[in-house]
């Protein structure tokens, strides 16, 4: 019998306010989720890392399908592939700021396949009611089972991890292909979390439960085949709550402990308490590198936040090398004009190595929409106001708009305290080399040597760049740490100076560039992947990049 | 004149395949008969359109007629009349979409 057509689809671009009405302005800039979230600073040092549609792929490896993966398409574009695949089944992934384009792009379904069964899914479908959307099936929660389910497939089959890479850079760097980039790989670990975090849309949307994907062994055997096709040893872990799944983590990271052939590293999101019950070393001689732990705020009402003392536990992270997110929510109901700048005062003490601010977001499905809407606390408002900077709770002791001007004031405050993040990278990674290379461990002195290479990169951007730092304060600490990667990777060679020279005229050339130039906004162009059952047919899994 | 003869006499002046089109995909996403749809009724008041399903009419007439209409009309759009003017104002001629039309 021959096999289901499957077209898979994120929402169309453009992204721009500027080149279409289903955006609002910024909306492009979120592709970026360094440069618009976890670096979002104003100098040249920002970072730069785009998303790579991995949902979609995740999906596309695992159906027994002729699969088509579309990231980014236009609407030609996809009215193209529909025309031309035909597909039994199109499924559009979309969030809520991009329900506007859900609507056309069934619409274009409909026109130029119009035997497809459609299904929207994503976190946009938390929205209450889609049914005048015109898709056939919302599928809210895991998709992998629901398209299993719909094409005849057993929803307990084996599942794969499909290849997707991304890297990260400077984000005045993107235009110039020959500057390094560092390159990772996405692995699922699982999705959903248990810790029913009142605000928490991941929680929400997954039913409060935990689904794993893969767990154990089938990690690390995915970390090598990644590493065999690439020769990439970085790891971005998808799992909320990764380090609490101890069983699982003890089992692939030991093989990652104990494996003398590659060094594989990864980065995972986890919580105060998941780590508490951790003995840090362990966990960094499993390979744990980077770590994204929801602060929310100094006195945050949570649970996933008992256990150790948040600053303790940076600290300790940070003397092993283990860069850090730290993330904090505006909005909480114990929140005054007075005290919140106490919030960013403990975000620059624990000196994470990226940051995040963000407006108590009220979801659709979660606990926190339903508490807010029964106090009458919910603004109305347009969908496309549904990132991390809209305000749509009222809350009594903020006017409206004040929420968000603190965050844009927090990113500013948190610069000019912390400096940037690719110097907090560096010097912590600096932190965890001088602290490793005493250990008797032979797992840990090997981690600290790759901590001190991975510091090195930084120099050529450091070196020469100093006037470009917001504040006396913190060009004094980032000449000291520079004195530190002088101990742990000896003076400069010629090709670093060399290359700071050239980072420095970049960064002249960027200032003049935004001083003359108007910002004109980046699109990123179609990614196009295929599957047939389960093994990719197309040449080069490409990275989704901007234009 | 009546509204029923106004009615007709904006029709017969618009395109007939635009006027078909505003007409089906309107009873269709209603869930009525095409011949029902009164096209100088408010679509509010009388036919209970929501604003999920005033988007859903404006793309698909987008896709189908490749038509792009600014956002700013479609919020003013009160009957079916004011969209087959707008589709007649915003049509492939105007540099409007050019993705759907067949």
């Amino acid at each position: 019998m021959a096999k289901k057509k499957v077209l898979l689809c994120n929402v169309i671009r453009p992204y721009s306010e500027k080149n279409s009405k289903y955006n609002k302005e910024g909306d492009e800039e979120w592709l970026d989720y360094l440069s618009s979230r976890l670096t979002r600073e104003p100098g040249p040092f920002t970072l730069s890392a785009y998303l790579s549609g991995t949902a979609l792929t995740l999906m596309a490896a695992n159906l027994d399908a002729e699969v088509t993966v579309l990231v980014h398409p236009s609407i030609e574009e996809l009215c193209a592939e529909l025309q031309r695949i035909q597909p039994d089944v199109v499924g559009i992934s979309f969030l809520i700021k991009g329900l506007g384009k859900v609507f056309p792009m069934v619409a274009a379904a409909r026109k130029h396949a119009p035997a497809a069964k459609v299904v929207i899914g994503g976190f946009g479908t938390m929205l209450q009611d889609l049914s005048d959307v015109g898709a056939d099936y919302v599928c809210r929660g895991e998709g992998l089972s629901f398209l299993r389910n719909l094409i005849g497939q057993d929803p307990g089959d084996p599942v794969r991890q499909p290849l997707v890479t991304g890297d990260v850079t400077l984000k005045c760097f993107r235009d110039y292909p020959y500057l390094p980039r560092a390159r990772y790989a996405e692995l699922t670990h699982g999705f959903g979390c248990p810790h029913k975090c009142e605000f928490c849309t991941t929680s929400a949307f997954f039913g409060f439960l935990h689904i794993p994907f893969a767990v154990g062994r089938g990690m690390y055997d995915a970390m090598v085949e990644v590493h065999q096709q690439t020769g990439i040893e970085y790891f971005y872990l998808y799992e909320e709550d990764l380090c609490l799944y101890q069983k699982s983590l003890q089992e692939w990271g030991g093989l990652i402990r104990d494996d003398p052939h590659h060094n594989f590293s990864w980065t995972c999101f986890s919580t105060i308490k998941s780590l508490t019950r951790w003995d840090l070393e362990e966990l960094v001689a499993m390979g744990f590198s980077h770590v994204w732990v929801g602060v929310e705020s100094v006195a945050s009402p949570f649970g996933k936040s008992v256990g150790r003392d948040a600053q303790n536990l940076f600290d300790e992270l940070h003397d092993l090398g283990v860069t850090t997110t730290g993330s904090m929510i505006f909005g909480l109901d114990h929140h005054t004009p007075d005290n919140l700048h106490r919030e960013v005062d403990h975000l620059i003490s624990l000196y994470p190595s990226t940051a995040q601010m963000g407006t108590l977001m009220p979801a659709e499905g979660t606990e926190l929409r339903r508490r807010l809407e029964a106090e009458g606390r919910v603004r109305k408002g347009s969908y496309l106001d549904s990132d991390l900077y809209s305000e749509l709770i009222l809350h009594p002791e903020f006017e409206p708009g004040e929420l968000r001007q603190a965050v844009f004031r927090g990113y500013d405050a948190f610069y000019r305290g912390a400096g940037p993040a690719i110097h907090r990278l560096a010097r912590t990674w600096l932190r965890g080399a001088r602290r490793l290379k005493g250990s008797a461990n032979a797992v840990l002195l090997r981690r600290g040597q790759l901590l001190a290479a991975r510091a090195r990169a930084t120099r050529p951007i450091l070196l020469d760049s100093l006037d470009y730092l917001p504040t006396d304060e913190v060009r004094e600490t980032v000449r000291e740490t520079l004195g530190w990667m002088r101990e742990e990777c000896g003076a400069p060679s010629a090709e670093e100076e060399a290359r700071a020279r050239l980072v420095r005229r970049l960064f002249e050339l960027e200032k003049a560039r935004e001083e003359a130039l108007e910002k004109e906004p980046r699109e990123p162009t179609l990614v196009k992947r295929c599957w047939i059952e389960g093994r990719e047919v197309s040449a080069e899994p490409r990275v989704a990049t901007a234009a | 004149m009546d509204g029923k003869q106004a009615q007709v006499e904006r029709e017969e002046t618009a395109t007939p395949r635009i006027v078909s089109e505003v007409r089906t995909r309107f009873a269709h996403i209603m869930e009525l008969e095409a011949e029902e749809i009164d096209m100088d009724a408010r679509l509010d008041d009388h036919y209970g359109v929501t604003s999920m399903k005033s988007m859903r009419l404006v793309s698909e007439l987008e896709i189908e007629l490749g038509v792009d209409i600014p956002e700013e009309e479609i919020e003013k759009m009160a009957t079916l009349n004011d969209v087959v003017r707008l589709c007649e104002t915003y049509g492939p001629q105007s540099g409007g979409a050019k993705a759907g039309g067949s």
